[in-house]
């Protein structure tokens, strides 16, 4: 088959599993859902895995969609190495959480509604990959936004899932609303929005209606605004602030969408636009990824939801990679984002299996001890978080390993005073302590620990060794006793969907996936396919480790410190306590939000709106400044009044010309005629019949006329 | 070619009108079969004309001319009044567009249980004089059909109507009334300054025509009327021919509509029984839009470019303002008539834009509203006729007990909000793009413009969030009435959804119509 045709069954049989899973809603077969949309997905797979390889060729084909006058914009399909990355990536994650999906939703009500929701979403984002140019990248853009929308707000009934989608769609909205004007600007420069047109030598000189501007600074902030949709989509400094919301949805959602697939919808625009990106533009991106990535950690840091503390990471890791695609090591960037999309799915699945073991309890300080419970769930989480940590014989070890690389090349070629070393530094900072953060995770989700409050928590690295051994037998044995079977069929018999779908993409996390040599990013032939940097500094991964050891060391007591505390009922106070809070809740920037929002909306019911998601009322209650009453107002105060106004000046207007047109046009016009009237009613009384009368009248009559003539002539 | 394919448009119903008129009250049961059969028939009939009209012909097509009035104007002159009918492009598709909604209209009419005879009568009589406004090449004709629309118009608001009707109506028809007054003003002073050359010399006098084809011509227009190019006259102190454009210019805004001329929509809406609402909204508001194009850009395209700049603030205004009134409305019709004004203003800015891109896009623009909020506004009539009431407080977690109907809102706020594959992004998207590639209007207009579409998506998806989502809950004695969508509801609202999705995928079906009458308008 060509690619045309293998593109178009592909994507169709996922459209097709969407509008045939909704209309499955009272039918027998609702049941089924997830095995007809797993078999969607293998189908999808197999598909795909037919298209050719990664070659330097690309495959470009269009078709003719719009046509306005001297403007056409074709509907094209573009396969290049990262399309190709891209369309595989998400088809196998999706896949894996399907299968998740088949055991974590088998009792809801809406579960063809779910799997319909996810192929339609597998559609999108396969739609994205494959676009050729910018329009119809923004159409499929605001389709995952869309499916993200439906799949958080999925449990309608929940207030908090619904207003964690509004504010998810909004938050997208506004990104949106900036990528469609950094499209304009593009067309404006280049003149076409195809991605093949979109390098430096096709700037359309002569045709910019911006005073102040260069071409170059209008060049930059085209791609800023494009970058503006970036930081909605890939939940950039300032519009991050829907992610952690958006962990409402069903947690294998969260897995494909916003962790692996839809997220990094941003990072792959930044790649397709790279060419363009100048180095003002750049910078900027550089800076705004790393400063994210800081931010996030930190406030990863201090989640006591097992999502939470993901969410976070997830924005953390975005910002990583959006500051590889501003310094402009496309590859390393798009490598980190192929390695993160595998071990942040796993992580987010295992999350998912820790959830539906406790009953969905999200709190990680009232889980512990489930080293043994969730043994096979315990070594993919450590495996997918060593990769997230960047520790050797991980995929994270290889991406991490070159996105640094690049950070401290780009950071340090124009010696150390620039602003530009602030990159690698908030880096490496954000290393430290998402090793911090994962360590914490660990710790209070799976080790053991004393269940009694009252006690001390003495929980001593001894007794939790103990407990991996025990859990590493318990995997061999896995509650099967009887000895004549083999350990292993008996291992491989015992694993639910569940452990299935979250080894597959633990052993996707691993190493030997991307490349030959586990220590060194170099022989990755990932990379190979785009231009790698020439400089390697050796002391990065050994920095890493470092950094991994210290955080080790803290996090390790301080988790456990946490605990007690939790135990015992303390609570941090003064300026700690201030910290803390502040670090939680992402730095109140949600509450900014809030504030402008309510500028524009008055409602009574607060907790019900829009972008008030994941924020409690406190504090927001004097509320001045309106202005959509306002404008309702001038609306009926104004505009309407002044309309009455002058309807009601017409009408006294009207008024008085009745008024004289009663008395004194229809009056002059009565008046006649009653005089008329008047007149007749007393010549009537002189007639009264008596011929005498008349003939007297006659006489004096003639009388008269022959007066008059004898007068007169 | 004399087909009186578009004739029938205008006759069929006309002749529907009157027999309904004279059937017997027993014949009761049979004036909305009638009216129904009727509205079929159009349907095949556009069927007919979409079928055989040819889309790179850039003039008007099927054109039907009858000689209909010759009035002596003293010895010298002589004014020439037509019947003539003909499509081009962009009259195909408003025609399209109000045949689809006036089929769709008349099966919502079925709800409607009182006084019948005199209710389909006037609907079709409104049937008529509405596509008659769009085939119209008479400058003289259309001003019949687009006065004579108003008669029915009135009367279907003011017996069919809420609570407010009468007041709403009078204000509907006043405002109208006023702009007509001013497209009058300017319908005579264009007649008297075009000639048709190839009667004048056949008559050997002046012959002063009303055809539409004469009146864009500007090689027509005779030296030294009132508005001759060359020397300009002024009325007061104004140009004649800059005055006369302003005056279509709020004439049209006024049935568009803009702000601040758009009070009377809220109010006709909201009053306005459901078919009548879909009317109104889906096709009345475009021949606003339409006599821009066809008249004031068409007529004085000189001037219009210069209006550019003051068109498009109006349209920016009319976006936000418009926006912003709908997020603080409690009642859905309401709601829907203000967003109704926030989408039309995309229109105007197209129209400022002068230019290909956001011609095109103003009129796929209209065309899409036309389908997007008469779905609206059948959407809030599931609603009332279930409860009597559309306050959006009244109503939570409808998703639960009213699936189908659920999924029918979803396909059309996200279709108004400006979701891709649907059409109202479309006309959004390219409106926008034609304003950011226009040079007489400065940037920052439709980066703000680019603000109505967020503000779009808070207040439908707000409202869609508390009417929708949730636990289930209304007051007690609705709670039994609230039933999922019937047979009838589902063809509706579905034939719409499916129309936006298709010009939503492929909006090159309607761009290829109107294209090239848009690029013979620049031509």
């Amino acid at each position: 088959m060509n690619p045309e045709s293998i593109i178009f069954y592909n994507l169709f049989i996922y459209l097709f599993g969407f509008v045939l899973l909704l209309s499955l809603n009272k039918s027998m077969f609702k049941q089924l859902s997830g095995w007809i949309s797993i078999v969607i997905s293998v189908l999808g797979i197999i598909f795909s895995s037919s298209l050719q390889g990664p070659s330097t060729e690309n495959f470009n084909i269009s078709y003719n969609w719009l046509h306005l006058g001297e403007t056409r914009i074709n509907f094209t399909i573009l396969i290049d190495n990262q399309t190709y990355f891209m369309y595989i990536l998400v088809q196998v994650i999706a896949f894996c959480v399907k299968l998740f999906s088949t055991k974590y939703l088998e009792h809801d009500d809406g579960i063809n509604r779910y799997f319909a929701f996810l192929n339609l979403f597998v559609f999108s984002m396969l739609g994205l990959v494959l676009a050729g140019n910018l329009l119809q990248m923004y159409l499929f853009w605001e389709l995952i936004g869309f499916c993200s929308y439906l799949l958080i707000g999925f449990w309608y009934t929940k207030k908090a899932a619904n207003s964690a989608a509004i504010k998810a769609f909004l938050i997208n909205r506004m990104g949106d609303a900036f990528l469609m004007v950094g499209i304009f600007l593009l067309f404006l420069i280049y003149g076409n929005l195809d991605f093949d047109a979109l390098i430096p030598q096709n700037i359309n000189k002569n045709a910019f209606g911006f005073p102040f501007l260069s071409s170059q600074g209008l060049q930059t902030l085209a791609v800023l605004m494009i970058f503006g949709g970036v930081t909605a989509k890939s939940a950039q400094l300032p519009l991050q602030i829907w992610l952690p919301d958006a962990m409402e949805g069903p947690t294998p959602a969260s897995a494909l969408i916003h962790a692996a697939t839809m997220v990094v919808a941003g990072i792959f625009l930044l790649g397709r636009i790279s060419p363009i990106i100048t180095p003002d533009a750049g910078l900027v991106i550089a800076l705004t990824g790393a400063l994210t990535s800081v931010l996030a950690a930190i406030s990863a840091v201090f989640q006591y939801d097992i999502k939470k503390v993901l969410a976070y990471s997830t924005i953390s890791q975005l910002g990583f990679m959006v500051a590889g695609m501003g310094m402009g090591a496309v590859g390393a960037s798009f490598f980190h984002l192929a390695t993160h999309a595998f071990f942040k799915a796993g992580l987010f699945l295992c999350a998912g299996a820790v959830i539906n073991y406790m009953h969905h309890e999200q709190d990680m300080r009232k889980m512990g001890n489930l080293i043994l419970k969730l043994p096979v769930v315990f070594y993919a989480y450590v495996i997918c978080a060593a990769s997230l940590m960047g520790l050797p014989f991980t995929s994270g070890f290889l991406s991490k390993d070159s996105l640094l690389n690049a950070a401290v090349a780009f950071g340090t070629k124009n010696g150390l005073k620039e602003i530009k070393l602030l990159v690698p530094v908030m880096m490496g900072i954000t290393s430290f302590l998402t090793s911090f953060y994962m360590i914490r995770q660990l710790i209070m989700v799976f080790f053991q620990r004393q269940e009694s409050p009252v006690d001390k928590i003495i929980s001593s690295t001894k007794r939790t060794f103990d407990g991996v051994i025990k859990s590493f037998q318990k995997i061999l044995n896995a509650e099967n006793e009887s000895l004549g079977e083999d350990r292993l069929t008996n291992f491989v018999r015992n694993l639910g969907m569940f452990e299935v779908s979250i080894i597959g993409l633990t052993v996707c996390s691993t190493w030997f996936l991307f490349s030959s040599n586990p220590f060194s990013f170099e022989e990755v032939w990932f990379l190979e396919v785009f231009q790698s940097e020439e400089t390697h500094f050796s002391w990065i991964p050994l920095a890493v480790g470092m950094l991994f050891i210290l955080a080790l060391l803290i996090s390790y007591n301080t988790t456990y410190e946490e605990l007690r505390r939790y135990y015992l009922g303390e609570y941090k106070t003064g300026n700690q306590r201030r910290f803390y809070l502040l670090a939680k809740n992402h730095f109140y920037i949600d509450r900014i939000y809030k504030r402008l929002f309510f500028m524009f909306v008055k409602s009574g019911e607060t907790t019900n709106m829009p972008m008030t998601a994941g924020l409690s009322d406190k504090g927001l209650k004097t509320r001045k400044f309106e202005i959509a009453p306002y404008f309702q107002l001038i609306e009926t105060n104004i505009v309407d009044r002044l309309i009455t106004k002058i309807s009601s000046l017409v009408l006294s207007l009207s008024n008085y010309s009745s008024k004289i047109d009663d008395k004194i046009l229809d009056g002059s016009v009565l008046g006649i005629s009653f005089g008329l009237k008047n007149l007749g009613d007393k010549i009537r009384k002189s007639q009264s019949g008596q011929i005498q009368l008349y003939i007297l009248g006659m006489v004096v009559i003639i009388l008269c006329i022959v007066f008059i003539k004898i007068i007169i002539f | 070619m004399q087909s009186g394919l578009l004739s029938s448009l205008i006759i069929l119903p006309l002749i529907a009108s009157m027999v309904i008129l004279l059937l017997p009250e027993s014949y009761k049961g049979s004036y909305r079969w009638i009216s129904l059969i009727v509205q079929v028939l159009l349907l095949i009939d556009l069927g007919t004309l979409i079928g055989a009209f040819e889309p790179n012909h850039s003039g008007y097509q099927f054109l039907e001319h009858f000689e209909w009035i010759r009035l002596t104007l003293g010895k010298t002159s002589i004014l020439s009044i037509d019947y003539i009918v003909g499509i081009d492009g962009l009259s195909l598709s408003m025609v399209a567009l109000s045949v689809i909604i006036f089929f769709i209209a008349n099966i919502s009419s079925f709800s409607i249980n009182k006084k019948e005879k005199a209710y389909y009568s006037l609907f079709l009589l409104l049937t008529a004089t509405v596509i008659g406004c769009f085939i119209a090449v008479d400058f003289f004709l259309f001003f019949i059909f687009f006065e004579f629309m108003l008669l029915p118009m009135y009367f279907l608001i003011g017996i069919w109507g809420g609570p407010n009707k009468a007041y709403a109506s009078l204000k509907f028809i006043i405002y109208t009334l006023v702009g007509s007054v001013m497209i009058l003003v300017v319908m005579i002073a264009l007649a008297m300054s075009n000639v048709d050359e190839f009667f004048t010399s056949e008559y050997k006098r002046t012959v002063f025509s009303f055809d539409f084809r004469i009146l864009s011509d500007q090689a027509n227009l005779l030296k030294g009327s009132l508005l001759n190019i060359e020397t300009p006259i002024k009325i007061f102190g104004v140009n004649a021919r800059d005055f006369m454009f302003i005056l279509l210019f709020i004439g049209f805004g006024i049935k568009l509509p803009m702000v601040p001329f758009h009070t009377w929509l809220p109010d006709a809406h909201v009053e306005a029984p459901t078919p009548i609402s879909v009317v109104l909204a889906g096709v009345l508001l475009k021949i606003g839009g339409y006599g821009l194009i066809r008249i004031a850009y068409d007529f004085f395209p000189d001037v219009a470019i210069h209006y550019g700049l003051l068109i498009s603030i109006i349209g920016l205004i009319s976006i936000l303002y418009g926006g912003f009134n709908a997020l603080a409305q409690k009642d859905l019709k309401k709601l829907i008539a203000y967003s109704s004004i926030s989408h039309m203003g995309f229109v105007l800015l197209g129209f400022g834009a002068f230019n290909i891109e956001g011609f095109n896009g103003a009129i796929f623009q209209m065309f899409s509203h036309g389908l997007l909020s008469s779905m609206l506004f059948l959407i809030a009539g599931v609603l009332y006729d279930r409860t009597k009431n559309r306050e959006i407080d009244n109503f939570k977690g409808l998703a639960k007990i009213m699936p189908i109907f659920t999924v029918l809102v979803t396909v059309a706020f996200f279709g108004s909000l400006g979701l891709p594959s649907l059409s109202g992004f479309i006309g959004e998207f390219f409106t926008l793009f034609g304003s950011f590639q226009a040079n007489t209007v400065p940037k920052v207009i439709p980066i703000l413009g680019v603000l109505g579409i967020v503000l779009s998506a808070i207040y439908l998806l707000w409202t869609f969030q508390k009417m929708f989502f949730g636990e289930f809950w209304t007051k007690d004695e609705f709670q039994n009435n609230l039933t999922d969508l019937n047979q009838k509801e589902i063809l509706m609202l579905g034939i719409l959804g499916i129309l936006t999705l298709l010009f939503g995928i492929f909006p090159n079906i309607l761009f290829d119509v109107i294209n090239p009458t848009v690029i013979q308008l620049f031509g």
